[in-house]
């Protein structure tokens, strides 16, 4: 194990009775990255969380957060770790302020900390509200607040996005780059949202079935399935020459074929071929999966194989 | 240590405007005020014993028979469920502090809150007994019951700690309001039926608090007992909370 990663977990399993949540997980989330934690409900995203957490033992298998092992039961003392769940755990009774200095007195941390977290995230001026009277998206960010209060260096977040508006979705987006940002900081975010990590994550991982599918740059999983679009005058003849070639056809309708590649440049062989054998290539289209048909690809029960 | 006090202080201002601190002044002053309501209707003084010593004993006799073990059991399930409500436990834990001192951070909030209220039912019964003796002509020169009130309070405060740290721990382990409250309400009716009226059962948790003050055979070691036995309990239910997994 390295200290280049934010999280570094080596074969993290977490059974529960005969259920296995997690399996062998080997996540590696490089420093100073949003990495985006991908998986259809019940595929152990949030129980990974809670391993990663120190809220559940592991079965088997070692975690490390910011170089430094974790062992359940004890605190992390040195690392810097902000967490957000799903649903913000706060205090309504007290008010914005005073929910985040609860947290404050228990690290020890200067008092400037709240004032700094509150205008993070856009709440000064409802600081003295009692949380019971915030709105969802409030409360959202006040979570965020709340993690981003000792200035972590890896914030973990599970379904962050959770209930919020589109606008609401908006404004986590730009809070978690600016803090990303502004603190240098390593962000985990875990989501079911497929749209949301997509236009936020630098590098995912895709888990399903307690198994991680995936775990790269956004770019090498969409360079996994690209697909080049063909408009032909003969389509019947065009997909039989094309799988005499050698070639996967992934769908086609009215006119249109589409081909697996791996490159731009396999568009020219494809080309090439069909020209050569007399067909009329009225319209080439490569074009780069949507990380919806990739996920939906890697975690379809047809597909079961791995990327990882 | 450093920890521990961090999380006291932090206890502390979890509990502003909860119910919890309400009655901690608000259950002793029902109880003083009840019995002040009595007692100024009252013609005269009773003639048995000292009237203020009677009208202190009458006091500390409801408050530790039945209010201070159900406020112990009500204010532990209180405590318990600020934290259960909002799933407060993944945060807290998550933080990097010894679990042990969240928890007797918590324990010592409690206990805290048990001697408020003790304070405030002995500083009641001066205060009501001053005031009668000048509306109350058969009470005029009589000494106001400071020791009585002051050492009565103390005595059951230092017993009930250990009932208050069962239904601490029962609270904490279980997410379930009731079940917390249901426990101690059934405790304190086993002890109203007689279990906790004779010789060894002046040892059951619930009957401690008003053993301590009994006017025949008062038991004051009954509060050494219960600092003790708490002092054990909490530190066993301490090394539970600590490794069991929040989910």
């Amino acid at each position: 194990m390295t200290d280049s990663y934010a999280i570094e977990t080596r074969g993290l399993s977490r059974t529960f009775g005969r259920q296995t949540a997690v399996d062998g997980l080997n996540l590696l989330v490089p420093r100073g990255c949003i990495y985006g934690f991908l998986g259809p409900n019940g595929a152990g995203k949030t129980t990974t969380i809670r391993l990663l957490l120190g809220l559940l033992r592991p079965t088997n298998g070692n975690i490390r957060l910011m170089g430094e092992p974790i062992i359940y039961g004890q605190p992390n003392l040195r690392s810097s770790v902000g967490a957000l769940a799903e649903t913000p755990t706060l205090y309504p009774h007290l008010t914005g302020a005073e929910n985040l200095e609860v947290t404050r007195r228990m690290l020890g941390l200067p008092k400037t900390h709240v004032a700094e977290a509150l205008e993070m995230v856009g709440l000064t001026a409802d600081a003295r509200r009692l949380v019971h009277s915030y709105s969802l998206g409030m409360r959202q960010r006040l979570g965020l607040a709340l993690a981003c209060l000792a200035k972590p260096s890896l914030l973990i977040l599970d379904e962050p996005g959770n209930g919020l508006d589109p606008a609401g979705t908006r404004e986590l987006r730009t809070l978690l780059r600016r803090f990303v940002h502004e603190q240098d900081a390593t962000v985990f975010l875990s989501s079911h949202v497929l749209s949301e990590v997509e236009q936020i994550a630098d590098r995912i991982g895709i888990i399903h079935r307690a198994r991680l599918l995936f775990q790269g740059r956004l770019d090498e999983l969409k360079g996994y399935e690209r697909k080049l679009r063909i408009r032909v005058d003969q389509c019947e003849k065009t997909r039989e020459i094309l799988k005499t070639e050698g070639w996967r056809i992934s769908e086609s309708s009215e006119g249109w074929i589409s081909v697996r590649i791996s490159s731009d440049t396999d568009a020219v062989v494809v080309n090439k071929i069909l020209v050569e054998k007399g067909i009329q290539v009225l319209a080439l289209q490569p074009q780069q999966a949507t990380l919806e048909d990739l996920f939906i690809h890697l975690t379809s029960p047809s597909d079961k194989g791995t990327a990882a | 240590m450093m920890s521990l006090w961090r999380a006291l202080s932090a206890e502390f201002l979890k509990l502003r405007r909860t119910l919890a601190l309400r009655l901690a002044v608000g259950a002793p002053l029902l109880v003083v005020l009840l019995n002040f309501g009595v007692a100024i209707q009252r013609p005269g003084a009773p003639s048995s014993i000292d009237p203020f010593v009677g009208f202190a004993q009458g006091i500390l006799t409801l408050w530790t028979l039945i209010v201070l073990p159900f406020y112990a059991a009500l204010a532990a399930a209180l405590m318990a469920s600020i934290e259960f409500q909002g799933d407060n436990w993944r945060h807290i834990l998550s933080l990097p502090i010894e679990r042990r001192s969240i928890f007797l951070a918590k324990w010592i909030a409690g206990v805290g809150l048990l001697l408020i209220s003790s304070i405030v039912l002995a500083t009641g019964i001066c205060v009501s007994t001053g005031i009668l003796r000048l509306v109350a002509p058969a009470w005029r020169g009589l000494a106001v019951p400071v020791g009585k009130a002051f050492r009565g309070g103390i005595l059951s405060w230092s017993a009930v700690t250990l009932l208050f740290s069962i239904q601490m721990w029962i609270s904490l382990r279980w997410r379930s309001f009731v079940l917390g409250l249901g426990f101690g309400i059934a405790a304190i009716l086993l002890d109203l039926v007689g279990l906790g009226r004779s010789g060894v059962s002046q040892f059951y948790p619930w009957a401690m608090p008003v053993w301590t003050i009994a006017l025949n055979g008062s038991k004051p070691f009954l509060g050494f007992i219960g600092l003790m036995g708490a002092v054990g309990v909490t530190a066993l239910a301490c090394s539970n909370l600590s490794r069991r997994e929040y989910e």
